[in-house]
């Protein structure tokens, strides 16, 4: 069992008591130690927290630096400041950067909680006056819009150092059995992020609804919507305000589902009373392409730049340039279409809906497993009769049309995937999402290719240099490259997965539930 | 991860120094940095007091199996760990030409811990030796104190014919003057006369008492006495070192 490296400090405690307690083996010196505010840093949808590390920014008189403990049993790394960071490429360069971006990829690294630190810190040191171990006695406190909120706690925190773990474990075996110290199991995270309503793990963009196989099929579509709400209306405020591109991606995935699960699981609801909810959402879906179109190519030509030697990387520069502004104009315009009457309004009623209890659709009442089978299995069969139908040189549309077909089977079977196998749903998905990655790389690269087509008039009317046309002539090629290369890696996929082991594979996980 | 060594032929000419301090800089800046301390004598082990001793010995660490980070010793600054010295580091020699690929040893055992360190500091002791071949084999930087007299000139020339021979081909040697005193003539003249040297860094670092003060202090120069000369010293071949490499300066 791994000792406890925390514990809180019950009644009173001062730095001399500690230093008895570990005389006279260990000799204890005073280091220098000023009070902090620390603030915890993670993406919208917790990805540092989910591996397992905890970044944070300390602000210690006028230093500014960032902390970040991985997790595992590896030491923490720091870096002074000079510059605000939004996101992990704004981090100076190192093994702190790169793990930080690792975990945190696209996603912008956002304040969840504060916490105030007074503190002491206790050198546990050999007879060279090496530190073996740093100990420190602080007082936490949570702060709220930058005022304390709730208790202050006092805690003893004992921090090996690498290389001195059985000192550490002999100062812990020191402090173990006082009775002014329990161990401290709580997570100073989660502390922080509580005062301001929220908790690690509170957000992420997967589908997870527990359903029952034989609960009425209206029950369960009612609850998945109602999931699929909540991660809609947590990401309106990150799109209006442009934190990063993906509160845009999951708003827009959150909507294509609602739409999917009330297309492909129609007869559940009421017809009469979704009816309008349709069209709201086909609108809500076409209002955010623009915007979320360019953010891909952008990413994509930010990617591509990196790579490139810096002069035929500066000869993307004014392409990037007017992407970027096109992209703030439709930000610009998605924004404000996110306020007025009609997207609140739209929010409302729906919300009203999910809530207020009504008899389902003619299906309504028929167990979900069942209705799940089905529905999953037309939307796999169509998928299939239109992907052998498509010739050895298909039209762009009806390879856009195929994509939208697997998005919809794939939705649908993330709604359902508690009624499956686990680990069958997953191997399932993941050659759909083969066959998908190649037709939306394939959408993409035609996508983009029109776009840069349809640019050339308007950057050489910019008075843009021949370097920048040469290049986006190269990217032009490319793209068509990638296209051909894509459709190609697609029609391979595709024989796999329209094979008989695949279909077979999906009756199997359908049938898993048993019920119907 | 970028390794650097300091090394020379000659002893006594700061190299210990140097492998400290910058490797204090760098540790102070962020980058996650370990400082291998490959002298027999334990002096880099000795100024951030880590005792100098590695179980096993320099022979069960050059083993293919054996792993560097149970070896390894945080030191009291933050970002900075330290591989310790052991005095059995005076065979190394005779260990690394019992094993194969002698010259490429140190590359390999250095190799795990790629996604750890952001730079290692190879302190070596001042020889001409297989360990030496394996250091700069190790090595994407060798810095190379030089004192502006004529022995340590003429073993510059030495260091940098046996790093064309022995090192790998993109190998950036950069020698600085070290130890200057300015009230030597010669030395005046030597750092003048090696001004057009373009490999050469700019900045020296003097002869200075407060420098030889870390064996008594147990401390970098840089962080006991950041305002004196020679912490300036070093902070301005940090600031070079590192504008050097990124293409500038």
């Amino acid at each position: 069992m791994v000792p406890p490296l925390r514990f809180v400090v019950v009644g009173r405690l001062d730095a001399g008591r500690i230093a008895a307690w570990l005389a006279p083996t260990w000799h204890v010196t005073a280091g220098r130690a000023a009070p902090l505010v620390q603030r915890y840093l993670d993406t919208f949808d917790w990805a540092l927290w989910r591996s397992g590390g905890r970044l944070v920014l300390e602000l210690e008189g006028d230093q500014t630096r960032m902390r970040w403990q991985p997790g595992g049993a590896k030491p923490a790394r720091t870096v002074p400041l000079a510059q605000e960071v939004r996101f992990a490429a704004d981090l100076p360069g190192g093994v702190l950067r790169r793990e930080v971006a690792a975990a945190a990829g696209l996603r912008a690294l956002l304040p969840v909680g504060e916490m105030r630190v007074r503190r002491k810190l206790l050198r546990v040191v050999d007879g060279e006056g090496k530190t073996l171990v740093r100990l420190w006695l602080e007082a936490v406190h949570p702060l709220l819009r930058g005022g304390p909120a709730g208790p202050e706690r006092t805690r003893v925190r004992v921090e090996p150092l690498v290389g001195y773990a059985r000192a550490a474990t002999g100062v812990v075996a020191r402090l173990q059995g006082r009775a002014e110290l329990t161990p401290d199991e709580r997570d100073d995270l989660a502390d922080a992020a509580a005062v301001g309503g929220r908790a690690p793990g509170d957000y992420s963009s997967r589908v997870s609804v527990k359903l029952v196989p034989d609960q009425p099929a209206e029950v369960a579509v009612r609850r998945i919507l109602t999931h699929l709400f909540a991660t809609l209306r947590a990401n309106v405020e990150g799109t209006v305000l442009d934190l990063d591109s993906e509160f845009l991606h999951d708003l827009r995935v959150a909507t294509r589902r609602t739409r999917t699960c009330l297309g492909q699981l129609r007869g559940v609801l009421p017809a009469a009373k979704v009816a309008s909810f349709v069209e709201e959402f086909r609108w809500l879906a076409g209002l955010t392409t623009p915007c979320r179109d360019l953010d891909v190519f952008l990413l994509e030509l930010q990617d591509r730049r990196r790579a490139l030697p810096a002069s035929a990387a500066a000869a993307l520069e004014p392409l990037l340039a007017h992407l970027r502004k096109t992209r703030a104009a439709a930000h610009g315009e998605l924004a404000e279409a996110l306020q007025p009457a009609r997207f609140r309004g739209l929010l409302e009623r729906w919300g009203k809906l999910l809530t207020r209890p009504a008899r389902g659709g003619k299906e309504g009442a028929l167990p979900i497993v069942r209705v799940a089978r089905a529905r999953v299995l037309r939307a796999y069969r169509r998928l299939v009769r239109r992907g052998l139908a498509l010739g050895p040189e298909p039209q762009v549309q009806a390879m856009h049309q195929l994509r939208i077909d697997g998005k919809k089977l794939r939705y649908l079977l993330e709604f359902f995937a508690s009624l499956w196998e686990a680990e069958e749903t997953t191997v399932f998905v993941g050659q759909l999402k083969l066959v998908q990655d190649a037709l939306g790389a394939y959408h993409d690269a035609w996508l983009q290719h029109e776009r840069l087509v349809a640019l050339g008039d308007e950057i050489l009317a910019a008075g843009t240099g021949a370097s920048t046309l040469l290049a986006m002539g190269r990217l032009i090629a490319d793209l068509e490259r990638r296209r051909a290369r894509e459709a190609e890696s697609f029609f391979c996929l595709f024989a796999d997965f329209s094979a008989r082991p695949v279909r077979a594979r999906l009756m199997r996980l359908v049938e898993y539930a048993g019920v119907a | 991860m970028r390794v650097i060594a300091v090394w020379t032929i000659k002893g006594g000419v700061g190299k210990t120094a140097a492998a400290v301090n910058l490797a204090y800089l760098s540790a102070t800046e962020g980058l996650r940095t370990l400082l291998w301390d490959l002298d027999p004598q334990g002096a880099a082990s000795f100024y951030f007091r880590v005792r100098a001793k590695v179980k096993g010995g320099g022979g069960k660490l050059l083993r293919r199996s054996a792993d560097l980070r149970p070896l390894v010793r945080g030191t009291d600054v933050e970002n900075l760990d330290l591989l310790p010295a052991d005095f059995s580091y005076r065979r190394l020699d005779l260990e690394l030409d019992a094993r194969k690929d002698p010259e490429e040893r140190l590359a390999l055992k250095l190799a795990p811990l790629a996604d750890e360190y952001d730079a290692v500091f190879l302190d070596c002791a001042p020889s001409v030796s297989l360990v030496s071949e394996s250091v700069l084999r190790a090595a994407d930087v060798l810095l190379v104190p030089v004192i502006p007299t004529t022995l340590s000139l003429r073993g510059l020339e030495q260091v940098r014919a046996f790093a064309a021979k022995a090192g790998r081909q993109s190998l950036v040697v950069l020698p600085f003057f070290s130890m200057v005193d300015r009230r030597k003539t010669m030395h005046r003249d030597a750092v003048e006369l090696y001004g057009a040297d373009a490999q050469f860094l700019r900045t020296a670092i003097p002869m200075a008492s407060v420098v030889e003060r870390m064996g008594v202090r147990r401390a970098p120069v840089v962080a006991y006495a950041p305002s004196s000369e020679a912490a300036r010293g070093f902070c301005g071949l940090w600031a070079e070192l590192n504008a050097r490499l990124a293409g500038g300066g």
